[in-house]
């Protein structure tokens, strides 16, 4: 038995130095103390014996074998470090030496050994760093990348490092790789709140809200009127559908600056959703006022009106915007619909085609610009584009009809066969908004803690709506409001099947994860 | 059992709200250059010298938290006594919480002179509740019309026992329906030709106080912006009804196999059963509030098939649902097909339809001129030859559904005026307010209204509800020479009320034709004289296809009286109003 432990020590030592082969001879006692225990303290022992010794690489073997048999050993990482570092290995050194100053933070003689290690490193990192803002200014973010990350590889809590590299992921679209180094970066300089605000922005866009509403308010808890996180949050909560929440949001940022328009801007699209749109008017007014021609200002000035059904005056709006912005397709699209409820189909048709060919999947595009063409004359034109209109969106009932009356004064069959379409689709329709208006109507009661009126609420909504559109937020928040009733089985059933119609949806994936802990807790 | 705090991951996802009402957000369109041509109809309210002095209630009188508030009643003229003069009767609605004594529906009897006494409570007709439409017919055809009436709750059928006094007979002629019903629109109607009046019956909402929160409880029951009543969007939808009559005083519900029940998703609100199609039988369109319209084809076999898409007549131009409220079926071009006159909510056009007489619609609203109004929530309308030019004109009355708007978006005043549509020319209408009569364009809470001739001078008055009123009785006094024709038919093997006879009259280059009706407008039941303006033609061809199958003609019938034609007798009295009348044979040809 003992002679195996000790010759399971010498392989050990054979296996660790093949090529260089040293002599590892360790002192009786020591010897006889691991033959006796084979543990990390007496690894450790044997590895400081062996630097005292000048034996680095037997040293750091030792050291090694103590870690892997106690990862959490202060002097075994802080004696690897050393070791390391007189063997001329600096980022080996640093990485054993911080692990070691996180086990023991207090410990003078591990910061300072850190420090000396680490100064070099540091100085070649902030060199890298510099470079990659050089090649970012140029435009090669491929290279910027490179150089960040070997930055961070000498500097691993180089937290503007590690910002930048998860601002160009973000921008690559990698969004994993994004939140990864946002995350460390926060980790890295947990008083600056901007990493947090970017880890927010960065589970918002995976739609992730909750987790990234939690990020976004640790960004708050570090600088609370910071007018960009404040931002992020209301437009994280708009995301959520949260519009009461994110209009109390947005005015803290536009009390935080008053002259901003932006501000104003965001504050009235907040209101829009919500419905209020005479308050919406007025912020886009107001923003109007502080930045005279301000596009987005106009634009959804135009859009509110138009949703209020002032055509006219949405018009007006929007053709300003138009003038300042007549490549926008956000913008042309908004005028060519209000156009059309104006009675001005050739006008209409102009803007919608641009629109059409620029977005052509755009379904209710190429309706609106069928019917424009077909009220101007131009019948067949009109007729392809609402055939595409059709193949783009089934559901599309006003493409459906417009065919049906066009394919009627020919006398088709197809007509016929358009009516029961048009039928069914208007039935789907308003299986869809009383579905809205029973879930709303219990969110109204969840408001109240009225649970079981809440619940009957979610369920006539549920059953109202059978396999329509809506049917994964609907079981969401039946689900949600079964958890907080209490109904925890009830609501991870609704749940299952919500994340089923929707795998995309995070928030309620995570509802689930936080169920399922709950449901373990004794 | 574990609870989840509101706070952290659960976040409830609130949907988009939704518009109360179908409103295309249409602004009218500019006026053309006033006609100038004179308008001979002038109307003006003798409701109180008439002794109509007992108000209309329906709802709370500064807002209402529920949408059943909003709705009203229709009105009817009837002839209960069969004296040869229109007696009226109005519905009346209640208020949560409780009506002011004495609120009922109130039967008035036409004294002759002008004036009207009130005789519910000797007819038996005492009730209050949320009364809504009303339809009026001889269902057992022993020589009374009967009065049948819908609420939200129970139905009722009056039986008129003939000697002034009514039985409410709904109990024993199977018409109670239990369950969670809201009935509208009503009209008889013989569907199967069998000589007996069937009854169909329009269903607006299930309407559950328990699970629809009150104005101002959700966020997302509001017009523009303003909170409101929660509906009708969004609530559960009914289906509509059809009940056989028997032939002993009892009614077979017959809405499935019919295929009556069939449409699932529509609001229903008034009626119009006419042969849309002339094909002999009776179809139904029922205008739907906020989902398309229907158009119930009869398929001569008992059943029905909807075919309002098809057909041109459930939709907008564009293919969106509208607000119907009430609807008038008539003869405005005088081509001897009946067209449909449909009025919306606010900011949207009316729909006018034109048929080609086989039951196919072509929408021509703006051609027609009819694009120039969509400032008033329309409810009751009629199309009638108020200034007996020979063209039939429009009449719409109009109200909020909404008093809390007023307050916070003053375009949008709670009392609105009424408005004519006169017909120039059998294709272009023009926009008449005071030029009918100041009376008309007196702001009011309108609802329903009806067209008949009150005070059996030739011409047509219209008796219109209005919310926290007294019924408003327009009195029509036309001036020049325009001549008239009333015909009053009587059923012999078809229904005694002759309720689906069409009648054709020929005067100078027109053929017009009219059906007799039992319901149109918004819940209301007209006069059941068919009245023609003849222009200045001094006699008309008539001819008259009942619902039977026979076909009468009768030919240079003299304009300025009222003649009754009898099923297989001809025309058998001759009333010059102001002068007894006369008996005559008639010859049918």
């Amino acid at each position: 038995m003992l002679n195996g432990m000790t010759a399971g020590v010498a392989l050990l030592f054979i296996g660790g130095f093949a090529q260089a082969a040293p002599v590892c001879t360790p002192p009786p006692d020591l010897q006889a103390e691991l033959a006796r225990r084979p543990n990390a303290p007496a690894y450790s022992a044997l590895g400081y014996w062996y630097i005292e010794q000048k034996k680095l690489a037997c040293a750091i073997s030792a050291l090694r074998e103590a870690i892997r048999l106690d990862p959490s050993s202060f002097e075994s990482r802080y004696n690897l470090g050393v070791a390391l570092g007189e063997a001329g290995d600096p980022d080996g050194s640093a990485e054993q030496l911080r692990a070691a100053v996180r086990l023991n933070p207090r410990d003078a003689n591990a910061r300072s050994a850190l420090a000396q290690v680490e100064q070099p490193l540091a100085a070649a990192a902030a060199r890298h760093f510099q470079e990659s803002s050089r090649l970012i200014g140029a435009g090669r973010r491929e290279a910027a990348i490179a150089e960040l990350l070997a930055a961070v590889r000498l500097k691993p809590d180089f937290a503007a490092a590690l910002g930048n590299l998860g601002v160009l992921y973000q921008q690559q679209g990698k969004a994993a790789e994004a939140e990864k180094y946002f995350r460390r970066a926060a980790e890295a300089n947990p008083g600056d709140a901007k990493h947090l605000l970017n880890l927010g922005l960065t589970l918002a866009g995976q739609k992730r809200y909750t987790e990234a509403v939690q990020a976004v308010d640790r960004a708050l808890q570090i600088t609370p009127a910071n007018p960009a996180a404040l931002t992020a949050k209301g437009m994280i909560l708009l995301r959520q559908q949260q519009r009461d929440e994110a209009i109390d949001v947005f005015r803290q940022v536009q009390s935080a600056e008053p002259n901003s328009a932006q501000a104003l801007v965001n504050l009235g699209i907040a209101l829009a959703e919500a419905e209020r749109h005479s308050e919406a008017l007025q912020s886009f007014d107001e923003a109007l006022r502080l930045a005279p021609g301000f596009t987005a200002a106009q634009l959804n000035r135009g859009r509110a009106l138009y949703d209020l059904k002032r055509y006219e005056e949405s018009r007006a709006a929007l053709e300003a915007a138009f003038r300042q912005s007549p490549d926008d397709l956000q913008i042309a699209y908004r005028l060519g619909l209000t156009e059309a409820r104006l009675g001005e189909p050739a006008k209409a048709a102009q803007l919608l085609e641009k629109v059409a060919r620029a977005e052509p999947k755009n379904d209710v595009a190429q309706q609106e610009l069928g019917q424009a063409l077909i009220e101007t004359g131009r019948t067949a034109d009109g007729e392809t584009h609402l055939r595409t209109a059709l193949k783009l969106n089934p559901h599309n009932s006003q493409a459906a009809y417009a065919l049906l009356k066009l394919l009627s004064s020919r006398g088709s069959e197809e007509a016929s066969q358009l009516g029961q379409r048009v039928r069914e689709l208007k039935k789907e329709e308003l299986s869809v908004t009383q579905a809205r208006a029973f879930s709303n109507f219990g969110l109204d009661a969840a408001k109240e803690k009225q649970w079981p009126k809440a619940v009957e609420n979610l369920r006539k909504a549920v059953e109202t709506c059978g396999d329509c559109a809506i049917q994964a937020a609907l079981r969401r928040n039946l689900g949600l409001i079964l958890a907080q009733s209490g109904d925890t089985a009830g609501a991870v059933a609704e749940l299952r099947t919500a994340v089923k119609l929707n795998p995309a949806d995070k928030d309620v994936q995570y509802a689930l994860e936080v169920l399922k802990n709950m449901k373990a807790r004794p | 059992m574990s609870k989840i705090s509101r706070r952290g991951a659960l976040t409830l996802l609130g949907l988009p709200a939704v518009a109360q009402m179908a409103s295309r957000g249409v602004k009218s369109v500019a006026r053309g250059k006033p006609s100038g041509k004179p308008f001979n109809a002038r109307f003006t309210n003798v409701a109180k010298m008439a002794g109509l002095t007992r108000p209309l209630i329906y709802g709370g009188s500064t807002g209402f938290d529920y949408i059943v508030e909003s709705m009203g009643t229709g009105v009817a003229f009837i002839d209960y006594d069969n004296d040869g003069w229109m007696d009226l009767f109005v519905p009346n609605g209640t208020r949560f919480g409780g009506a002011p004594a004495g609120t009922t529906n109130r039967l008035y009897r036409n004294n002759r002179d002008g004036s009207f006494t009130d005789v519910t409570e000797k007819a038996g007709l005492v009730k209050s509740g949320w009364a809504e439409g009303v339809t009026v017919g001889d269902f057992n055809n022993d020589g009374f019309e009967d009065i049948f009436i819908t609420y939200w709750g129970e139905n009722v059928l009056y039986r008129n026992n003939g000697d002034g006094t009514f039985t409410d007979v709904t109990k024993q002629a199977g018409l109670l329906h239990g369950g969670n019903h809201w009935g509208t629109g009503c009209c008889w109607v013989d569907y199967n030709r069998d000589g007996l009046l069937d009854l169909f019956v329009s269903n607006y909402v299930k309407f559950d106080m328990e699970r629809v929160p009150p104005k101002g409880k959700s966020a997302s029951c509001n017009w523009k912006g303003v909170p409101i009543y929660c509906g009708p969007r969004g609530l559960e939808t009914d289906t509509m009804r059809l009940y056989r009559n028997n032939g002993d005083g009892t009614f077979t519900d017959v809405s499935r196999e019919s295929g009556i029940s069939k449409p699932t998703g529509s609001y229903g609100l008034s009626v119009v059963p006419a042969d849309f199609d002339e094909d002999g039988w009776p179809d139904i369109f029922v205008a739907c509030d906020s989902t398309p319209s229907l158009l119930f084809m009869n398929q001569r076999d008992g059943t029905f098939k909807e075919e309002a898409i098809e057909r041109g007549v459930a939709l907008s131009d564009d293919g969106a649902e509208q607000s119907g409220m009430g609807v008038a079926a008539g003869d405005f071009n005088c081509d001897g097909h009946l067209d449909l006159f449909k009025p919306h909510f606010a900011e949207d056009t009316p729909g006018f339809y034109r048929n080609d007489g086989k039951g196919r619609f072509r929408e021509v609203t703006m051609e027609a001129g009819l694009g120039v109004e969509t400032r008033y929530i329309n409810f009751g309308c009629g199309m009638e030859d108020f200034d007996n030019d020979g063209w039939p004109d429009l009449f719409v009355s109009t109200g909020s559904v909404y008093p809390e708007v007023e307050k916070q978006i003053p375009l949008m005043p709670h009392r609105t005026p009424c408005y004519i549509f006169r017909n120039l020319n059998g294709k272009v209408f023009e926009e008449l307010m005071e030029e009918a009569g100041k009376d008309i364009a007196v702001p009011r809470v309108g609802r329903g209204c009806a067209f008949g001739d009150f005070d059996n001078d030739g011409d047509v008055d219209i008796l219109l509800a209005a919310v926290d009123e007294p019924p408003v009785l327009l009195r029509n006094d036309v001036t020049g020479s325009n001549r008239w024709l009333k015909v009053k038919l009587v059923g012999g093997k078809s229904n005694r009320s002759a309720i689906g006879a069409r009648v054709l009259a020929r005067y100078g280059e027109k053929v017009q034709a009219q059906e007799r009706m039992a319901h149109t407008s918004f819940l209301s039941a007209n006069d059941p004289r068919l009245h023609f303006g003849l222009g200045a033609s001094e006699a008309a061809d008539l001819e008259v296809w009942w619902p039977s199958g026979r076909r009468d003609r009768f030919d240079g019938v003299a304009a300025g009286q009222l003649v009754t034609i009898r099923e297989g007798d001809g025309i058998v009295a001759k009333v010059r109003f102001g002068g007894p009348p006369t008996s005559t044979s008639g010859p049918a040809r």
